[in-house]
């Protein structure tokens, strides 16, 4: 898939307008508002940094496999909602201030939407391993008690009339193999 | 519990060699080792008795007959239901010796199978 | 005469549902009370005759080709008790509500809601066709969904109300593929039919699994169970612990007798309520919130219901078991909710204690409720839980499975004496100046008809059901005691934890806890990694490489700019100049003169 998106994006590059991918839903934007191509030459990519006011040690764009957003930063994933509410932002709603560049998703993490950042009291991967660990540990279980089957020292019970073939939706026409008989035990 | 959890020992890790299979349970001729032939299991009720009577599959059993009196009891003093306690009786008791019955078929099957066991080791020993 | 008693138990319903429209409430829970007492009369007339079940109306709806659509009504068995316990355990919720929702302003509204979900409930079990059952299964589902968001100014029951929805719905996905494949495989939908055909279908055997899951709240489809208690409490009481979410295990049993002749997927159901039974027990033991612990306690009991119904073959012990529960845990709900009233709306138990002497009644309904759910000997819940554990324990089955539903068993004892001792015993940790009140009509009258049903019904119910499968009769002493021993150990376990962990010189906060506490961090996990998956997924394909890739190469958004480009080459061509056309004419002419040579 990558791939497909690879080819329709080096389309769009080659032959139609020389922009990347992110299109459709900046199309209100001016020119010069639109993040440019993926910036090859390190002089290009100082620019990048440089644009997006950001030290070139930090600037990382998304990676140019056809899904990218040109040479629009890779920030972390970091939701409102986890931001120090105390501190005296410039846009104290949303917890940012004027000229941080924006996460490419931040509309989805503002205060109302998801938190990719969340802080758990449990560590991820813990809660990860004791869910997994307990749901794991009860199917192997459950795998080794099938074999060992709970044993009732009484055997099956009996049933007459071929233990009920006819009953249990057995072919009339068609008598069973051989006849089950049931015997008492001697009275003593 | 307890004789259970070592019944369940025992199957598994003490007495493994001869402890029969439940799935495939009489293994043994039924009249292997009697003086003279067992007699057949009596069953009362027909087929077709049990189907008007709307048995449970569960129910149609050696005791089938018991359960139906026991129905019909009910059905005849509905609103007083401890006319029917002796039917109840008669039918528990029968589910009861059942019970018994197939503990016993369990028992004779275990014994079968150890003395195959040792029967097998004499032989052995023999060469 | 039969048909003329169904009759009358119908038009009684009819009655309740022309009440529902009536402007004064309390005549509505009048109507709801009558129609109980006369469905009762119709369950021993119908016990007293030799019928086992009978179908009423018969409507032939709509009839397509072969296909005919009827609407009947099925009662059997399992629908009159069913009939019998829910009006009884809705009129004493209706009347509890008046009580607890007395100072809600739409008040009328909310009986109304519950009146309607009753209609739905009704035509639920009573249904006779998959159709039929579908319309009761979708009503008490939107019921549901209005109920939990009754406060709807509240985010969190906004919130629980969503995953309640959104949950039953891929319950519900269960039931469509049920409808489906019986329509187009045996074109019949009525149970009488689909029994009489005696299939196997691996398929719709799935279908039916899922629907249960989904509305039974089974491991993996639980989290909207008890994320719904931010609803009101009758509604909690009513909806999520006696009569909607055993709608599941009805399904069940209803199709048990083909369940069971599915080895595999008897397993699979067997583990899917063993492991449920077990996971929200141990939820239940570490959770503060008072209404939570009841409601997981409600999953752990439904696990145990499917549990039975397939593990162990006995649909008729898990009927049982689902009457008995309602009773006993609508009760306990209620009770609860007094107390959160009474605090004014302090859930936590921790804030609790020493309410024996606040609310003497309310804690005795309690203390009856959790020891039925127990399984103390000659209450209610014995005569059910009782014979479940004892007939799991004498059939040769999953050693493990047992020994889950052993564990879950002193669980269950294990939260009941917790929840008990820190909300009823001990010193009292609440607020001073509380109000705690329970002198009201609507309150008391309630709790006290469903603790004697709690102590009775047991006795009744055992006395009038025929029995379906064998009850086991010679059991040697300590397995006839499991039942009663585990609990007992449980209840001891949980007096020496709670007595451990609560002192003031003790820690209090253990690590391990945090798996209880944050009920298995199953919500936690999956309620982000499954949206997380297909927002990336969705980022990626839909968005990235769609509408900002090939979209924008040559679909819509692309379709503007390729006509440019090539409406810009046709300007650019229109020079005026007429040694251009004509060479553009030659060029054209010797190319389809070339065309025709080559061909």
């Amino acid at each position: 898939m990558a791939a497909v998106g690879r080819l329709g994006s080096a389309a769009i590059r080659s032959f139609l307008w020389r922009r990347t991918a992110l299109l459709s839903s900046v199309r209100c934007l001016s020119k010069d508002e639109m993040p440019g191509p993926y910036p090859r030459t390190p002089e290009e990519w100082a620019a990048a940094a440089k644009k997006y006011g950001m030290r070139v040690e930090d600037y990382q764009p998304y990676p140019d496999d056809g899904t990218g957003y040109g040479d629009y930063p890779m920030l972390p994933e970091e939701g409102a909602e986890s931001q120090d509410p105390w501190v005296d932002w410039d846009d104290n709603w949303h917890r940012r201030n004027y000229g941080d560049v924006p996460h490419v998703h931040s509309d989805a993490y503002t205060r109302q939407r998801v938190n990719p950042s969340q802080k758990y009291v449990v560590p991820w991967k813990k809660m990860i391993a004791a869910l997994v660990g307990f749901l794991g540990f009860n199917g192997i279980m459950l795998y080794f008690g099938e074999m060992y089957k709970h044993m009732v020292p009484v055997a099956p019970k009996q049933y007459p009339f071929n233990n009920l073939y006819l009953e249990k939706g057995g072919d009339p026409d068609k008598a069973p193999e051989e006849e089950i008989k049931n015997y008492e035990f001697p009275k003593s | 519990m307890g004789a259970l959890i070592s019944h369940n020992y025992k199957a598994y890790f003490g007495e493994v060699d001869y402890t029969p299979d439940p799935e495939s349970m009489p293994s043994f001729d039924p009249n292997y080792g009697f003086q003279e032939p067992r007699e057949e299991r009596v069953m009362v009720a027909t087929q077709k008795e049990m189907a008007d009577a709307r048995v449970p599959m569960q129910l149609r059993d050696y005791c089938a007959h018991k359960y139906m009196a026991w129905m019909m009891c009910r059905r005849d003093h509905m609103p007083n239901l401890w006319a029917c306690k002796h039917e109840r009786h008669e039918w528990d008791q029968c589910e009861y010796d059942d019970w018994v019955h197939r503990m016993k078929e369990w028992e004779r099957e275990r014994r079968l199978l150890k003395r195959k066991q040792l029967k097998k080791s004499l032989e052995g020993e023999e060469e | 005469m039969l048909e003329l008693w169904g009759v009358l138990s119908l038009t009684s319903l009819g009655v309740m549902v022309i009440f529902l429209f009536s402007k004064i409430k309390s005549s509505f829970a009048e109507s709801v009370k009558y129609a109980g007492y006369m469905n009762a009369v119709l369950l021993s007339i119908l016990l007293m005759s030799d019928e086992s079940e009978m179908l009423f109306l018969k409507w032939e709806w709509v009839k397509l080709g072969g296909y005919s659509l009827m609407i009947s009504f099925r009662f059997d068995l399992y629908t009159c008790c069913f009939f019998v316990v829910g009006l009884y355990v809705t009129w004493n919720i209706l009347m509890f509500s008046f009580y607890y929702m007395s100072t809600d302003p739409r008040i009328d509204l909310f009986c109304k809601y519950l009146g309607l979900f009753l209609i739905a409930m009704l035509l639920l079990v009573s249904a006779e066709s998959l159709f039929q059952l579908l319309i009761g299964w979708e009503g008490v589902g939107i019921m549901s969904y209005l109920l939990i968001s009754w406060w709807y100014a509240r985010s969190d029951a906004n919130t629980a109300a969503l995953q309640a929805i959104f949950y039953n719905r891929v319950g519900d996905i269960g039931l469509l593929i049920m409808l489906m494949w019986s329509l187009v495989t045996l074109g019949d939908w009525s149970f009488t039919g689909l029994y009489a055909l005696d299939f196997v279908n691996t398929f719709f055997l799935l279908g039916v699994v899922l629907a249960a899951a989904g509305k039974s709240a089974q491991l993996g489809l639980h989290p909207w169970l008890p994320a719904a208690m931010e609803g009101p409490t009758p509604v909690s009481s009513l909806l999520h612990s006696s009569t909607m979410v055993v709608a599941g295990v009805f399904l069940l049993i209803r199709f048990s007798p083909i369940i069971l002749n599915h080895k595999e997927i008897q397993l699979m159901v067997f583990f899917l309520g063993t492991m449920t039974t077990l996971f929200s027990a141990i939820c239940a033991l570490a959770q503060n919130d008072m209404k939570k612990v009841v409601a997981f306690s409600t999953a752990s009991q439904l696990g145990l219901m499917v549990t039975v119904v397939a593990g162990a073959g006995a649909p008729q012990l898990a009927f049982l078991h689902i009457c008995m529960h309602a009773f006993f845990k609508a009760m306990l709900f209620m009770c609860s909710g007094g107390f959160i009233h009474g605090l004014q709306n302090e859930q936590d138990v921790r804030k609790m204690g020493g309410l024996h002497s606040a609310a003497p009644i309310t804690s005795v309904c309690f203390f009856i409720g959790s020891a039925a759910l127990m399984g103390v000997p000659f209450l209610a819940g014995f005569f059910s839980k009782d014979p479940i554990i004892e007939i799991i324990n004498i059939n040769n089955l999953n050693s493990w499975a047992v020994g889950l539903v052993l564990i879950a068993t002193s669980f269950t004892a294990a939260y009941s004496v917790r929840l008990l001792y820190f909300s009823v015993g001990g010193v009292s940790r609440m607020l001073v100046l509380q109000p705690m009140n329970e002198e009201y009509g609507n309150l008391i009258g309630p709790l006290q008809r469903l603790a004697y049903s709690s102590v009775i019904a047991g006795v009744v119910f055992i006395y009038f059901l025929s029995p379906n499968q064998i009850s086991c009769l010679s059991l040697p002493l300590s397995l006839k005691l499991a039942a009663v021993f585990v609990t007992l150990v449980g209840g001891l376990i949980a007096w020496d934890v709670v007595n451990l962990l609560h002192r003031e010189e003790s820690v209090t906060n253990i690590p391990e806890l945090a798996f209880e506490a944050q009920v298995g961090f199953y919500p936690l996990i999956m309620h982000k990694l499954i949206p997380k998956v297909w927002l990336n997924m969705g980022e990626m394909y839909q968005m990235q490489v769609m509408d900002r890739g090939w979209t924008e190469l040559a679909l819509p958004q692309g379709l503007g700019g390729n006509y440019k480009i090539m409406a810009d080459n046709v300007v650019n061509a229109q020079t005026s100049l007429i040694k251009m056309y004509i060479a553009v004419m030659v060029m054209m002419g010797g190319l389809i003169l070339g065309i025709m040579i080559c061909l």
